[in-house]
């Protein structure tokens, strides 16, 4: 046997028994497993999971306290980081590592030892250029980190990698900040990555997408490996099960609500901001019992329109009310008074203060008080850690600590909270891409409060970047494009193309202002 | 220094510094201890326990080293009669008072404080300790236990004066000096006639720095005096920086305090300095005999408390010759600087022809005489 | 197995436990300790003794303790000057200035408005007009902060440098209202009136509990309290008022401060005039009780720089930050006394500055252990590891 027919036979990449804890926990128990070159390999599971733990020992990130990992019949063990790069493992982190005031090149150049004192930028600028051409990853090495969107930022850090001699990349959640069309894309430079006998690691909780790039999915749940398939042999039932432990019902949770009258009503709102028209003459009202959904790609005004509605911006043109109270640029309190609650899409650092504890963020809401008490809260904050399931030591617990799934409860919590426990509500909740980076357990825990609250007849208004959301939870839809309103149907009759095409631009209603 | 070099390798960077200027002190701190204080144990337990309070380090160059040569001279004459405490570096705010509380209660039967912001806090506590006899340089009240010393520098800047109008080219002279208090004034009024009694014409530039002691303000406000075309500088600082200046531009320099001709030797002319160590003495002296000396001491060159530096190797001998007569006039008494006819600046006349100032007016002198270029603020 | 090398690596704490900072806090002090002792002895003092002599001089006697207190109190209200504007990472290094014309306006109320007053009166006047001052001097600040975003790092130093000019033209470049004129020599303050001054702490008798006290008043006056009862009120202003919160949660995120609706600008604005209120309180409390007059001498020795270590040493912890003001005061005063200590244990000036960077240092070092931990792990050699592994694998691949 040749060695070339070996490397092919043999993964590239061997784990056996690889444990690692931190205090408290064992965030990967005896872990097996085999990356083979030409191969998108996923390893999928809820967070916590340890999907994070085992990607960042393959990074050289962390040593595993037991086990080995042989790469190409070598056992390897890593110090640094840099050590894993030279030895062709290249991780893409969920958080971008890139200097913003530098451009692409500077940044691919940046921290790399290889570079000679004086940097050739023309030779650099020229190998970033054949790199993004061969792996279908368009950037201009010339451009400066803080003009690219997020998905542009995403494949300077995957060119990054590949520059530097990836052959086994690390891809740690990459879809959690891509529109649907920039994951799209991600996933041609995927294939083309698998075409050209590079192996890759795919992290992810997505179901759907998991499907579609994977061939192998190994899946981890609390630190241990629960199975290994193969995508061709297996469906997202199977694999759901694998990962949760239990079935999971995630189809849709549109149950008709009895549709009251208009709690929130925007009237031909307009925002200039820097000069620019972020909204453009925007009306919709939302009514008890029923959940509007706003879809549209990232940047077009969402996170705007959320804040002008939450009171966070003043409208600089139109009207908004709550309850029939006008509301528009009365400031948070004021909004929140009328009985509007907001769910920003940020939510540790806008929805929560990150060093705070659970307890001191449910008075980030409340209305003002000279003084505080700490007593009333703390016991108000255990009755919601035990009510939605809250992952924490204890109302003490800083949120930034937490996972992202039970921060946003807790946010979620300390929102429904104002809207009462009655039967009845006529509370209007604004929610911005509320299961973004979440897994499966909490989408699910989160999605029906906020059923809930439509059964109990409040309005939500749902503004997500999350195509699949927005359809499986809206009784209308909405599309925002260049902060103007283009499209509108009714949620069950949803027409995806349509509603793509519009998401894009390519539809502008002639009646854009007023759906 | 071999010791500060292991400390060096030793210790954090940060401390490297610090180390380095510690032991450097420290070597200061010994030196000054060989020759006076010596441990309570090989003292007679009646030793009189002196303690000096200076406002700056020793080895500054200027006044707290001429304070600290004083206190040699004492020691050397007194020997095992006296033990010695020395604090330096103690700002002369209303917290020195603790310092004073402290070196009275330690047992301290004299206590000398150098600077004129030492005396309110001293004040303030003298009465508590009426065995405690305090000592106030350049003070202007006293009380039963509490005596003040200073001297007619001004004798000496005349005579700096006559030497710099020598040597001066241009007759352009510029004067670095702290704060315009009667201090000062008397000093650039008396160098300013000394040096029009060689040169009419020459004119005295002041500019003010308030501090003391700041070497970098000193040589900053020394140079914008170079630049506006002076060829000679004097000084009322307790720096050296100021001949630094001179020594860089090729100007002649009067400096203050002491003998610092080594600072810029091409430069150096010749300075007025004080010697404490007679004062010091007979202070102590007089303590030991049950005396608290609470007068207004103000000492003269023919005191000895007042001198002149030595010549530098550019003075020529008729020069040297000059000041000499002066100085055998001052000394015999029969000359005093501030002998009139004097105008201040404004051409108004303080002193008739033949008329000597008394010194209780010259302690309160708040204006420039004529030959002066500078700003007093007013009332 | 043999052991090839040692892995040291810096893990951060997934939890921080409480008990931590104060360990930590202590740790550090002992490590300071520990490196100024080296430097000690290698300059040839012995380090326990020196040490003992300096607690015996500056707490451990009672003339030295008080004299500690009275050098602590005005960097205790400096340092809760800094303490309240960290709280919102706002970063006042304008307490200098503040204090500066905290004096200034003291000493113009103990001259110009009290006298007449009854003493209680006349002192609460005199020390409201020095908070008055010091919010004064850093309102301009806190409106440029406030409404253009400027820097207030920026122009609250700026401010020290007018204060100081300021103050020193009041005394010694004019004859102005605070100027004494009667005074010939060096240019002094006018005195405040006597109702005006800040009682100090007498020991009550010539002895008490058998110890025989010299003649003599304490350094510890009034100010004091007034330090302790600021610590008291900003801990109840920032931990259980509705205002504190706002606060704390603009320092920990302003986004979430302005989704809440918490108004950012007037934190900004009330916390800075807070903090130049107690700096000026600083001041008033040297003119009213140490100086009695405008002694810019007095005034400008870095108090307000000074503070800014103590509340970093504090961690902005209010009552921290009277404990470490104790023990900064406490380092100064040693030092100075250990310069009349016997000839062995005499130590240059310069220690009690070495003394205080090496416990900042090592306590800003601490921090880093409160929220990371060292991980120290035997790693095998690479050899033992191919055996070994080899054997698990089952295979051999030549390169």
């Amino acid at each position: 046997m040749s060695p070339g027919d070996l490397a092919s036979a043999l993964p590239m990449l061997r784990i056996r028994g690889v444990t690692k804890s931190f205090p408290g926990v064992v965030a990967n128990d005896s872990v097996d497993l085999d990356i083979r070159r030409g191969e998108v390999h996923t390893l999928l599971g809820e967070n916590g999971a340890g999907k994070s733990t085992l990607a960042a020992m393959l990074a050289g990130l962390y040593r595993p306290d037991s086990g080995t990992m042989v790469l190409d019949g070598k056992p390897v063990n890593f110090a640094n980081p840099r050590e894993a790069q030279s030895r062709g493992i290249g991780m893409v982190h969920q958080h971008f590592r890139l200097v913003e005031r530098f451009t692409v090149a500077e940044n691919i150049a940046l921290g790399d030892t290889s570079q000679p004192w004086k940097l050739d930028t023309r030779a650099l600028e020229s190998d970033v250029q054949r790199i993004g051409e061969e792996f279908g990853l368009p950037v201009r090495p010339d451009a400066r980190i803080s003009d690219l969107s997020v998905g542009e930022r995403q494949r300077v850090e995957i060119v990054k990698t590949l520059y530097r001699g990836a052959e086994v990349l690390l891809l740690d959640e990459p879809t959690a900040v891509l529109t649907p069309q920039e994951v799209d894309a991600l996933f041609v430079t995927v294939r083309a990555m698998r075409e050209s006998g590079k192996a890759v690691v795919f992290i992810s909780h997505k179901l759907v997408e998991v499907m579609a790039i994977s061939d192998v999915v190994t899946v981890l749940r609390a630190g241990k490996v629960t199975g290994t398939v193969q995508t061709r042999d297996t469906n997202q039932a199977e694999l759901a099960r694998l990962m949760v432990g239990r079935e999971v019902e995630l189809s849709s949770l549109r149950a008709m609500g009895v549709r009251g009258s208009a709690l929130l009503s925007v009237s031909c709102v307009g925002l200039v901001a820097s000069k620019r028209h972020v909204l453009r003459d925007i009306s919709f009202d939302v009514h008890g019992g029923e959940i509007v959904g706003i879809a549209g790609v990232s940047g077009n005004g969402q996170r705007e329109l959320a804040e002008t509605i939450a009171g966070i911006r003043a409208p600089s043109t139109g009207s908004i009310s709550v309850a029939s109270q006008s509301v528009g640029g009365k400031g948070p309190r004021k909004t929140r008074a009328a009985g509007l609650s907001f769910v920003p899409e940020d939510r540790l650092g806008t929805g929560l203060a990150p060093s705070m504890s659970i307890a001191e963020n449910l008075l980030l809401t409340r209305p003002r008080s000279l003084f505080i008490s700490k007593r009333k809260v703390q016991a108000e904050a255990a009755q919601i850690i035990a009510d939605y399931d809250v992952k924490a030591p204890g109302p003490d617990a800083v949120t930034s600590l937490l996972s992202g799934g039970n921060s946003q409860k807790v946010l979620l919590a300390r929102e429904l909270a104002a809207s009462g426990d009655g039967a009845t509500s006529n509370h209007v909740l604004v929610v911005a891409s509320p299961t973004r980076g979440l897994d499966i357990g909490a989408t699910e825990s989160i999605r029906k409060r906020l059923d809930d609250l439509r059964q109990r007849g409040g309005a939500v208004l749902l503004i997500s970047e999350d195509l699949e959301e927005v359809l499986a939870l809206s009784d209308r839809v909405l599309v925002i494009y260049d902060g103007a309103m283009v499209y509108e149907c009714d949620g069950a009759s949803a027409d995806r193309t349509t509603i793509g095409l519009a998401m894009a631009g390519a539809i502008a209603t002639e009646n854009s202002g007023h759906v | 220094m071999k010791r500060t070099a292991k400390i060096g390798a030793a210790a954090l960077a940060l401390t490297l510094g610090l180390a380095a200027c510690g032991s450097d002190k420290e070597k200061v701190d010994a030196g000054g201890g060989d020759k006076t204080t010596t441990t309570a144990g090989e003292k007679p337990a009646g030793a009189l326990k002196v303690a000096f309070v200076y406002i700056g380090p020793v080895g500054d160059g200027g006044w707290t080293d001429r304070h600290d040569k004083g206190r040699e001279e004492m020691v050397a004459k007194l020997g095992d009669k006296v033990e010695v405490t020395v604090l330096e570096n103690i700002l002369d705010n209303a917290a020195s008072e603790a310092t004073f509380q402290k070196l009275a209660r330690d047992g301290n039967k004299l206590i000398f404080a150098t600077s004129f912001g030492y005396g309110d806090p001293m004040l303030k506590i003298a009465g508590d300790f009426p065995d405690t006899c305090f000592q106030w340089a350049t003070g202007f009240k006293t009380a039963d236990n509490l005596g003040t010393y200073f001297g007619a520098a001004e004798e000496a800047r005349y005579l700096s004066g006559i030497a710099a109008a020598h040597a001066s080219k241009n007759g352009k002279i510029g004067y670095v000096a702290a704060f315009p208090i009667p201090e000062v004034l008397r000093g650039i009024n008396a160098f300013t006639l000394g040096a029009r009694s060689v040169n009419p014409a020459a004119t005295v530039q002041v500019v003010w720095t308030s501090t003391w002691f700041d070497p970098k303000v000193e040589k900053e406000a020394a140079e914008s005096l170079l630049a506006e075309g002076v060829d000679l500088l004097a000084q009322h600082q307790d720096s050296t920086a100021v001949g630094e200046a001179a020594k860089e531009k090729g100007a002649k320099w009067v400096g203050y305090n002491d003998d610092q001709s080594k600072v810029a030797p091409e430069a150096w002319l010749t300075a007025p300095i004080w010697n404490w160590g007679g004062y010091y003495t007979k202070a102590a002296e007089s303590v030991l005999g049950g005396k608290c000396d609470n007068s207004q001491y103000y000492g003269t060159m023919a005191d000895g408390l007042v001198g002149l530096a030595d010549f530098g190797s550019s003075v020529d001998q008729a020069t040297k010759d000059h000041i000499e007569a002066v100085k055998k006039t001052i000394l015999d008494g029969s000359f005093k600087p501030f002998t009139g006819p004097i105008n201040d600046q404004s051409g108004k006349e303080i002193l008739k022809k033949d008329e000597v100032a008394e010194l209780g007016a010259l302690l309160g002198t708040d204006y420039f005489v004529e030959g002066v270029i500078g700003e007093i603020p007013k009332q | 197995m043999r052991v090839a090398s040692i892995d040291v690596r810096l893990e951060r704490r997934l939890a921080v436990w409480r008990g931590t900072a104060l360990l930590v806090t202590s740790g550090s002090l002992l490590l300071a300790l520990v490196v100024g002792g080296i430097f000690l002895k290698l300059t040839g003092h012995p380090p326990l003794d020196v040490y003992r002599e300096l607690a015996k001089t500056a707490y451990f006697n009672w003339y030295g303790f008080t004299d500690t207190l009275g050098a602590s109190t005005p960097l205790v209200l400096t340092g809760l000057a800094a303490a309240v504007g960290f709280k919102m990472n706002l970063y006042n290094i304008g307490a200098e200035g503040q204090l500066f014309l905290g004096g200034i306006a003291s000493a113009w109320a103990g001259i110009a408005i009290v006298p007449g007053m009854p003493g209680p009166l006349a002192v609460l006047t005199v020390m409201f007009a020095g908070a008055l001052g010091g919010a004064a001097w850093a309102f301009i600040p806190a409106l440029t902060r406030a409404y253009f975003n400027t820097s207030e790092i920026v122009t609250t130093l700026m401010f020290n440098f007018i204060g100081l000019y300021l103050m020193q033209y009041l005394i010694q470049g004019s004859y102005s209202y605070w100027r004494d004129p009667k005074i010939v020599g060096f240019p002094q303050g006018k005195e405040i009136v006597d109702a005006a001054r800040l009682p100090h702490w007498n020991f009550p008798a010539d002895s008490m509990f058998g110890i025989a006290f010299p003649p003599g008043r304490t350094q510890v006056h009034l100010g004091l309290a007034f330090g302790v009862i600021a610590a008291l009120g900003l801990w109840v202003l920032i931990e259980r008022t509705r205002f504190g919160y706002g606060v704390r949660v603009t320092g920990d995120s302003p986004a979430a401060a302005r989704y809440a609706g918490i108004s950012i600008r007037g934190s900004i604005i009330v916390v800075m005039l807070i903090s130049g209120a107690l700096a000026g309180l600083a001041g008033a409390g040297i003119v009213a009780g140490q100086g009695y007059k405008l002694d810019p001498g007095g005034l400008a020795v870095a108090l307000g720089y000074t503070g800014i270590v103590v509340a970093a040493l504090a961690r902005s912890n209010p009552f921290a930050v009277v404990v470490v003001a104790v023990l900064l005061g406490g380092l100064r005063t040693g030092a100075d006394n250990m310069q009349s200590a016997p000839d062995n244990l005499k130590i240059p000036v310069a220690i009690a500055g070495m003394l205080e960077g090496a416990v900042l240092i090592c306590a800003l070092g601490g921090e880093l252990f409160r929220t990371h931990r060292i991980s120290v792990r035997r790693v095998p050699s690479n050899s033992d590891r191919e055996e070994h592994l080899s054997g698990a694998v089952g295979v051999g691949v030549s390169p």
